[in-house]
């Protein structure tokens, strides 16, 4: 599973060689422009970081539990590098979209239950690399690290709810849900989020191949000194 | 059924004996929560008219931080004095020994709110409580959440250089839940104003409370193996 990821880099490099240049120019040229101006053109990528952010977050849930059951290492690999991409993607929208709010609505930040979820995200994740950080060679850490992951994973569906909750009670500045959009800004849209999920395993599929390649470093040095 | 029940009372109140020879862990802990009561004072000036929407807040705060600290010293206690391999080694359900030590850190903030509650009152000139049974009930089930989620969290990052640090990070995140609803609830129970979304939270915050404990519940055999 982990080796046909790897195997599959490659592919997945190319295909976004290809992509990404695709969804640049249908962010910028064919995509028509709003009357809020250039910013609104953020957007596209916004939504690609986002989704990218979401999708690796799944997947450290996904990698460490198949680490709690079959105890391979190589999940918990597959796990650590899922979050830091996880935590790269998420900081980049955040970041995105802070950019795109100040033009739009006119603030860097507002408690709207989606950036209150996507903010809570962002610190669970992080705490999970400071976790995975310290684990090194720390077995029991490291089944910590996966039960972390699932526990957060679990726990942003009802951060999700309570943030609703939450603002309820408050006047709503920003109407959930975003206005309707004309076909072509969301074929760019889409656009950008094709392009991006391989950009996205791409990088994945990398850092796995560097995992791997620490670990026979770490094989050949032991077996070179005790030769 | 009730031999799990019993063993896992038998382990909670292990930790209470030894607590009670010295009563360290809660003396520091609640005191502590008095602290914040003051802290706040200092950092907000806080009026007695602008006292019923601040109390809340600052209770939360007050149990959060209290709570994590007690919990990580006990859990620190528990790594260094080797209790907790030695309660590994006994031959009962894994699960046993996280709910068990849930309990009695359930007890200890349960104490600890008992005496901060009333202080916080005072210090910031609540009239009265028109709800005491819903304020009553809101700090149960958000402590009940924290304490699950905090039990876990305490025991895996005991063994840590930087788990004092450590644990705070890691845990607040999760408690987003807990800290809205705990304070809506609670606000709602001084308020005497019971809105639709008051029974939207205690359900929230069951659903957090039962999940929360099943799940390190579920897991906590492959944390203690070594």
């Amino acid at each position: 599973m982990i080796q046909a990821l790897i195997r599959a880099k490659k592919a997945m490099g190319y295909l976004s060689l290809v992509l990404v240049p695709v969804s640049l120019y249908m962010a910028f040229v064919y995509a028509p422009e709003e009357a809020t101006g250039v910013f609104q053109r953020i957007f596209y990528y916004h939504v690609a970081a986002a989704w990218n952010g979401y999708l690796f977050i799944g997947l450290v849930a996904v990698a460490s539990l198949m680490y709690l059951i079959r105890k391979d290492e190589q999940w918990n690999d597959a796990a650590r590098t899922a979050g830091e991409l996880g935590v790269l993607f998420i900081t980049l929208t955040l970041i995105l979209g802070s950019l795109w709010a100040r033009p739009a609505w006119n603030v860097w930040w507002t408690w709207d239950p989606r950036l209150v979820t996507t903010l809570i995200l962002w610190f669970i994740y992080v705490a999970y690399l400071l976790i995975q950080a310290g684990a090194e060679s720390n077995q029991r850490l490291k089944r910590f690290a996966a039960v972390f992951a699932i526990v957060g994973f679990l726990d942003i569906p009802l951060v999700h709810y309570s943030a609703i909750l939450w603002r309820s009670i408050h006047p709503n500045v920003i109407r959930a849900g975003d206005p309707g959009m004309p076909f072509e800004m969301l074929l760019a849209m889409i656009a950008s989020v094709i392009a991006f999920t391989p950009l996205g395993l791409y990088l994945w599929g990398q850092r796995l191949e560097v995992e791997q390649l620490k670990r026979r470093v770490e094989k050949l040095k032991e077996s070179l000194l005790w030769t | 059924m009730r031999e799990y029940l019993r063993v896992v009372v038998a382990l909670a109140g292990k930790d209470v004996l030894l607590e009670r020879k010295s009563f360290e862990t809660l003396v520091a802990t609640a005191s502590f929560a008095l602290l914040v009561a003051l802290l706040f004072h200092f950092a907000f000036d806080v009026s007695s008219a602008e006292g019923a929407r601040f109390f809340p807040g600052a209770l939360w705060i007050a149990i959060l931080f209290s709570g994590t600290i007690g919990m990580a010293r006990s859990a620190r206690a528990d790594e260094v004095d080797g209790r907790g391999r030695g309660a590994a080694l006994a031959p009962v359900d894994r699960s046993a020994i996280f709910v068990g030590k849930c309990l009695y850190h359930m007890a200890l903030m349960a104490v600890v709110e008992a005496v901060a509650t009333p202080v916080f009152v005072a210090a910031f000139a609540l009239r009265g409580i028109a709800l005491p049974h819903l304020v009553i009930l809101g700090l149960f089930l958000g402590t009940w959440g924290f304490v699950a989620l905090g039990t876990l969290l305490a025991g895996a990052t005991a063994g840590e250089r930087s788990t004092g640090l450590l644990l705070p990070v890691v845990l607040f995140p999760l408690l987003a839940p807990v800290a809205l609803g705990g304070v809506a609830i609670v606000s709602a129970g001084v308020a005497g104003e019971v809105a639709a979304s008051t029974g939207s939270w205690i359900r929230l915050l069951v659903v957090f409370d039962v999940l929360f404990t099943a799940i390190p519940a579920l897991f906590y055999d492959s944390l203690l193996e070594v």
